[in-house]
């Protein structure tokens, strides 16, 4: 044998090598192979995961997990989904790190299907531990009824109850329009709508912690900053009062948020959430965020009075842009769930009352609805609401 | 023969073309060139006869083995009866070999060692931070992104995120579902 033809066998043995061993290290890299999908006896079940294009590469010492996946879910209960979250777990990723996709302002009748698209990307480090490197499992399902199945990890079902009462409050405001004055002046409430969704201000935010590793920009902040107390919207039928509240304001960016409420009403309040707008330099105002009460398991008496407290900043940019500084605090009361479970959020009337509609974002049926409109115009929305 | 034929393939190209690894262009080529070359089409049936036999390896037929190793018993012990006189032992050893033995232990201790005494990735470490932007909400962990859920929408003006304590999200208008979609990260 020549060396030449024994340089080829080894080209050929080394062939068959990497041949196995590409595919035992396919076999691992398979996205279908590290992702668990996890519905926990639900009453939804899975037609088809189509993962697309989702990949799983190792890149430098860690593994990149690229998932493009679009889940089709069937409804085997005898109720209307209205809504569905699903929690998106890594082990070991990060104390508490964890993701969750939600798709509210559904309607999708017992045994029908509906899509769920995840696009996700995830890095873990190397070597990666045996199993799965994300579960996908549910969080929760509300139905027509507000009857709700799930664990409830990430607290989806108030979340979702109060994104369904936004969308009986705001279909209800439009079906009243159309009743009594007709589709022209449903087409302008669209045409506002969509209009009011274009001009909001689209910013960036980065959140984390105000102390711990960031001392020291924390302690300069401290320096530079300058405290900031909020202006507060009375909403007539809040079963709160907002008494008061300060945040320490840097530039573009706010921190420690503090405000003080009373409960007005005569139930117990278990958990509220005020939402702050931020006024810059330039006289541009925008919904800022959601100040929850805290600490969790909160038993607010009628008559008592609780603190809502965020040891977080915000910064704020629009691209690589930073903002003008901020000048102006404003909070309002967004949410309000009572010790029974039943939530109060503003009435449509308060809303436009406290001119809120322009700052805050519409509501997930409404961002739907107006969509709807603009796709397929003013017989669609029609024949929608009327599904209702 | 066209002229894109009429050169030789190398060896270990025809090597890869009977393990059918060629990119289609490559397999195309050689084909062509196939067609109207006997020396080669004679090399790659070769190929595929070591190829086989390679994989025949990897299924061993059911044998009497106990049965095999009596006769492999006798038939040593009649080699040993007849080797009295001296005959030339046959080569087992062919220098040509040399190279490709040192190229597969090479080989083999590289793999080896990589996999032994490769450095772990360093925990992910740093000030957990959440961002939030028309393209996606995202989860860092210092100056890395550790998980990112990317937002689908058709337009920026759809896309709506909310911060609250230890969690963002953004609302938007799939493109693909026409469903709205929430998604959210958390560091609690």
């Amino acid at each position: 044998m020549s060396i030449r033809n024994s340089i080829v066998y080894v080209s050929f043995a080394c062939w068959f090598f990497a041949a196995a061993a590409q595919a035992q290290l396919g076999q691992r890299t398979d996205p279908a192979s590290v992702i668990r999908w996890s519905l926990g006896g639900a009453p939804v079940s899975i037609v088809s995961a189509d993962l697309g294009d989702s990949r799983v590469q190792p890149r430098g010492g860690a593994m990149i997990l690229d998932l493009h996946a679009t889940l089709t879910l069937q409804n085997n209960s005898s109720q209307n989904i209205r809504g569905i979250t699903l929690a998106v777990l890594a082990q070991e990723m990060t104390p508490g790190g964890k993701g969750s996709v939600a798709v509210p302002s559904l309607n999708v009748p017992p045994g029908a299907s509906f899509p769920v698209r995840i696009n996700l990307r995830l890095l873990r480090p190397l070597p990666a531990p045996a199993g799965p490197l994300v579960e996908v499992s549910l969080d929760g399902l509300l139905f027509a009824d507000f009857s709700f199945f799930g664990p409830n990890r990430l607290e989806s079902r108030r979340t979702m109850t109060v994104w369904e009462m936004e969308a009986r409050r705001d279909r209800e405001h439009l079906k009243t329009l159309l009743e009594k004055q007709g589709p022209a002046a449903l087409q302008r409430e669209m045409l506002a709508s969509l209009s009011r969704q274009a001009a909001r201000p689209h910013l960036d935010v980065q959140v984390e912690r105000a102390s711990g590793s960031r001392a020291i920009s924390a302690a300069v902040s401290a320096l530079t900053g300058r405290n900031l107390n909020f202006a507060f919207l009375r909403i007539p039928d809040s079963p709160l009062d907002l008494l008061s509240g300060a945040a320490q304001v840097n530039g573009a960016e706010a921190a420690s948020l503090r405000v003080d409420v009373a409960n007005r009403s005569n139930r117990d309040v278990r958990y509220f959430e005020v939402g702050w707008i931020v006024k810059d330099a330039a006289g541009e105002q925008f919904l800022a965020g959601s100040l929850p009460s805290s600490p969790a398991g909160l038993d607010l008496r009628p008559g008592g009075s609780a603190v809502a407290l965020q040891d977080r900043a915000y910064r704020f940019s629009r691209g690589p842009e930073s903002l003008p500084a901020i000048i102006g605090l404003t909070g309002f009361v967004s949410q309000v769930e009572f010790s029974d479970g039943a939530i109060w959020i503003p009435s449509r009337k308060a809303l436009t009352e406290q001119s809120l509609l322009g700052v805050i974002p519409v509501s997930a049926e409404e961002q739907r609805l107006s969509q709807l409109y603009r796709t397929k115009g003013l017989q669609a929305l029609v024949e929608e609401l009327r599904k209702f | 023969m066209s002229t894109l034929f009429w050169k030789h393939p190398g060896e270990a190209d025809l090597a890869l073309f009977a393990g059918g690894e060629l990119g289609p262009l490559a397999r195309w080529r050689i084909e062509g060139h196939l067609h109207a070359c006997g020396e080669c089409r004679q090399a790659v049936g070769e190929f595929f006869e070591l190829r086989s036999r390679v994989m025949d390896l990897a299924e061993l037929p059911q044998m009497d083995w106990n049965g095999l190793a009596a006769q492999i018993q006798r038939r040593v012990e009649q080699q040993r009866r007849m080797s009295s006189s001296f005959a030339p032992a046959r080569r087992a050893w062919r220098p040509a070999w040399a190279p490709a033995l040192a190229v597969l232990l090479m080989l083999a201790a590289g793999a080896y060692i990589t996999r032994r005494y490769r450095a772990p990735e360093p925990p992910l470490s740093g000030a957990a931070s959440l961002n939030a932007s028309a393209g996606a909400v995202e989860l860092r962990l210092g100056d890395r992104q550790v998980l990112t859920l990317t937002n689908d929408a058709q337009a920026e003006s759809q896309v709506n995120w909310r911060v609250s304590a230890g969690a963002v999200s953004a609302r938007y208008l799939d493109a693909d579902t026409g469903n709205i979609t929430v998604n959210n990260v958390y560091t609690q």
